[in-house]
């Protein structure tokens, strides 16, 4: 009793006046004047960003093991490298509203697809509510110090993403054009955000228990799709032949709010027309609805998220007869059967598995049409389209393979996976083969299924071949990629927010991959007969090898 | 004397399931309630309740003489609660956790420090002052539940399932603690499935069963014959007596001799 302690943070001494909290304090006036406890809310951030600092690595399994700062913003890195390549929009034609309607389009892609996937758990979490819902906190707080937590993350994502687009602006187009860039990419940042909470906000008041976190789900899913969608409209604008041509505006552009962004720019560049002169005003209008629509219920949304972790009866589940037939079909050896049922089953039910999961494969599913739709610029013809050698666009869907095998590592129920590391007959290697082919099954099968239907409606019976080989492809590297990276029982890791944007290498490996795939693909076919369906037949060997010859007979 | 809590009336239901049919009780200062009742009866979703953790569908709530109308905050600043299951912040040491959750209630560091370790001191796991709760084992993480239930002296108490993975000798500092609380005018609510505990234990007992409370008072006021026990009241007032058939029925299904179509 005598060694008492006196110091609390033994280890961490150096965290207690983070940067981060620095910054916050000088933004302290804010939360004041809203009646937000700072002092609660202060050390709320920093209790949580000290918790995330210490989440186990995605890539390490030692728990315990020491790592210099968050793993989020080491993994920055990678995207800084990839949003230096944005800086090309600025070098594409002359017309600045186009340049950065194109800037913010990207960075609107970017922002949402990461709230989405990545902290919506955070912005959603009623798990530690019983933690502090139950101390002398106002929900008002408890709300803004989510909101918090999540803009310190992506207002640090928006730097890097918007960084190079930004620094470069000052340099080419001078320091005023620089600093309403600047300013116009922290607005966006915030008006993503609010953006994000308005539409979780109306969800949450009128549904609740089950049917609400299915609903928003669902609303994930929709906003994915509605930002793939919006992003390709912004690229329907920027006419690429026709670039240096001055941007026409049509009614329908007022719909497009990276548009409403980019008007200041305009302005800057063109003068005050009266278009540009309505998209600020609709930019302006718009981003102080949100933020009083936020003021005013952000403790009201807090309070709606509790009514998530509100049980209700669930209804009974029946087994599907696809999954009966689809694991006596698949499965090779006994041992892989419950685990096949068991991937299924967690893919069919678990929720964050989805919302996760299907924003990044719809982007790399979509990516291939919206490719070959950005080749037409004076209207689409199927004709034109076919002589044109674009179905290796269709190599494009290889990304699913990464976004897949990462996503399988995690649960939101992974504390279960003790079951199996006691199981008697648990095999790690029959284990990650059954997922693995459960998620193919369940997922990949039936997304490439609708995006080789297109691609066949497209190109006709001639493309037959390469729609083939970028299945087998596409199925091949996605068996390879789990067997080589899997190092745990797939299901068995916890998410962590933070955590999660660490593919972005991968996903540039995949693309060049992809790439050299389609050229040999591309090669094959135009300078040896039949050389397509001689790459189908490999192709499909090394696929059936590994899909139903993986493990040595006993 | 004036209750610090008064129930009138509460129902809840979550779908179409009806888990507080119309909960009344009034809790007076300085006694120790078990609140008692068969999995499902509703004894946690009443607590959570209280703490502003769920709302009511109908009916009145007071506490501290104030009616509770959705999430306030001051009257938090008298409760001391722990949760029967609770996510705790796993990569935490325990004296961070501690510090933190005391900082809630606007105590210093230094002041929680010295408390939250002379706390441990006094339930043996001291030398775990400054390791993660991840290595904590389940009775060590309950500990520092009941601790920083406590850091901030609080006037009423829930306690859902204390007893929770403690072993024998730190049940009877538990026990001790809370008669203690009680002297010093506490007011503990508390929710067990050890009847023996919260027979010898409580003042008064609460008993709920499908939503609604079917006995109210001390265990010799609900008692009726002299020699009952509270588990066989317990049994008796839930309705309760099949248990012979039910462990013949799982003893033959584990030998695959199925008792039910």
């Amino acid at each position: 009793m005598n060694d008492q302690p006196k110091s609390l943070y033994v280890e961490d001494s150096k965290k207690q006046d983070s940067i981060i909290l620095k910054i916050m304090d000088f933004f302290k006036f804010i939360y004041l004047k809203n009646d937000i406890d700072y002092a609660k809310l202060r050390l709320i951030i920093q209790t949580k960003l000290i918790i995330d600092e210490r989440q186990p690595d995605l890539v390490g399994q030692n728990q315990s093991a020491k790592k210099d700062g968050n793993s989020f913003f080491r993994s920055l890195g990678a995207y800084l490298l990839m949003s230096c390549f944005t800086v090309i929009f600025l070098f594409i034609g002359n017309s600045w509203i186009l340049q950065y309607a194109t800037y913010f389009g990207y960075l609107f892609f970017m922002l949402l697809s990461t709230l989405i996937a990545s902290f919506s758990t955070i912005l959603l979490d009623t798990r530690d509510y019983e933690l502090l819902g139950t101390k002398p906190i106002s929900t008002k707080t408890l709300s803004a110090a989510k909101t918090t937590h999540v803009l310190i993350y992506l207002l640090a994502f928006t730097l890097v993403l918007g960084g190079p687009v930004t620094i470069v602006t000052y340099f080419i187009n001078g320091i005023a054009a620089g600093l309403l860039v600047t300013i116009l990419t922290i607005i966006f940042c915030f008006w993503t955000l609010l953006f994000t909470l308005g539409i979780y906000s109306v969800v949450l008041m009128k549904f609740d228990g089950e049917k609400l976190k299915n609903i928003i789900s669902y609303t994930q899913i929709g906003l994915s799709i509605f930002m793939v969608i919006g992003y390709q409209l912004i690229n329907q604008i920027v006419d690429v032949v026709d670039i240096f041509v001055v941007y026409a505006p049509q009614l329908w552009h007022l719909f497009l709010f990276p548009i409403w962004f980019a008007a200041p720019l305009g302005m800057v560049q063109e003068g005050a027309t009266s278009y540009y002169i309505v998209y600020t005003i609709l930019m302006i209008g718009l981003s102080l609805v949100m933020a009083v629509f936020y003021q005013k219920n952000a403790g009201k949304m807090e309070e709606n998220i509790l009514r998530m972790s509100e049980s209700s009866e669930g209804s009974s589940i029946k087994t599907s007869p696809w999954l009966t037939i689809s694991k006596k079909l698949i499965c090779q050896r006994p041992e892989e059967l419950p685990y096949y049922h068991f991937a299924w089953k967690t893919i069919q039910h678990e929720r964050e598995f989805k919302t996760r999961i299907y924003p990044s494969l719809l982007t790399s599913f979509i990516l291939p049409v919206i490719l070959i739709f950005n080749s037409f610029t004076d209207g689409f013809d199927l004709a034109e389209l076919r002589e044109m050698d674009l179905a290796y666009y269709l190599y494009f869907t290889l990304l699913m393979a990464p976004e897949l095998v990462a996503s399988m590592k995690f649960s939101t129920y992974y504390k279960g996976a003790w079951a199996f590391q006691l199981s008697p007959k648990s095999h790690k290697p029959y284990f990650v083969m059954a997922a693995g082919k459960a998620v193919w099954m369940r997922i990949l099968c039936p997304l490439f299924l609708a995006a080789g239907a297109i691609f066949l409606f497209l190109f006709g019976w001639d493309a037959l071949s390469v729609i083939l080989n970028a299945f087998l492809a596409l199925t091949s590297s996605f068996f390879l990629y789990l067997t080589a990276t899997m190092k745990y029982y797939p299901f068995s890791q916890e998410r962590s927010a933070p955590n999660n944007t660490e593919g972005c290498f991968t996903s540039i490996l995949f693309v060049v991959m992809a790439g050299i795939v389609g050229l040999v693909n591309f090669a094959l076919d135009n300078y040896i007969p039949y050389g397509g369906w001689i790459m189908t037949a490999v192709l499909l060997i090394i696929t059936l090898k590994l899909l139903f010859f993986s493990f040595k007979q006993k | 004397m004036e209750p610090i809590i008064e129930m009138k009336q509460v129902k809840k239901a979550f779908g179409q399931k009806e888990v507080l049919k119309g909960v009344d009780f009034k809790v007076y200062p300085g006694q120790i309630i078990g609140y008692i009742g068969p999995n499902g009866a509703g004894k946690s979703t009443t607590v959570k309740i209280i703490m502003g953790l769920l709302s009511q569908d109908s009916g009145e709530i007071h506490i501290f003489g104030e009616l509770l109308q959705g999430n306030q905050e001051e009257y938090k600043k008298r409760i001391g609660y722990v949760p029967e299951n609770a996510d705790l912040y796993e990569t935490l040491t325990a004296a961070e956790y501690l510090v933190f959750m005391g900082q809630l209630y606007g105590l210093e560091e230094a002041v929680i420090i010295k408390k939250a370790y002379q706390m441990m001191t006094a339930l043996g796991i001291e030398a775990s002052f400054h390791a993660r709760l991840e290595t904590f084992s389940k009775g060590m993480r309950q500990k520092v539940l009941i601790i920083s239930s406590l850091l901030h002296d609080p006037d009423v108490l829930f306690w859902d399932e204390p007893l929770n993975g403690l072993d024998a000798n730190s049940v009877l500092v538990i026990k001790e603690i809370l008669v203690g609380l009680k002297e010093r005018g506490k007011t503990i609510f508390y929710s067990s499935h050890i009847m023996d505990t919260v027979e010898k234990l409580s003042d008064r007992i609460l008993l709920l069963n499908d939503g609604e409370v079917v006995a109210d008072g001390s265990f010799k006021e609900i008692a009726q014959e002299a020699d009952n026990t509270l588990e066989n009241l317990f049994n008796q007032l839930t309705g309760f007596n099949e248990q012979g058939e039910l462990a013949d029925a799982f003893l033959g299904a584990m030998k695959g001799e199925f008792a039910y179509e």
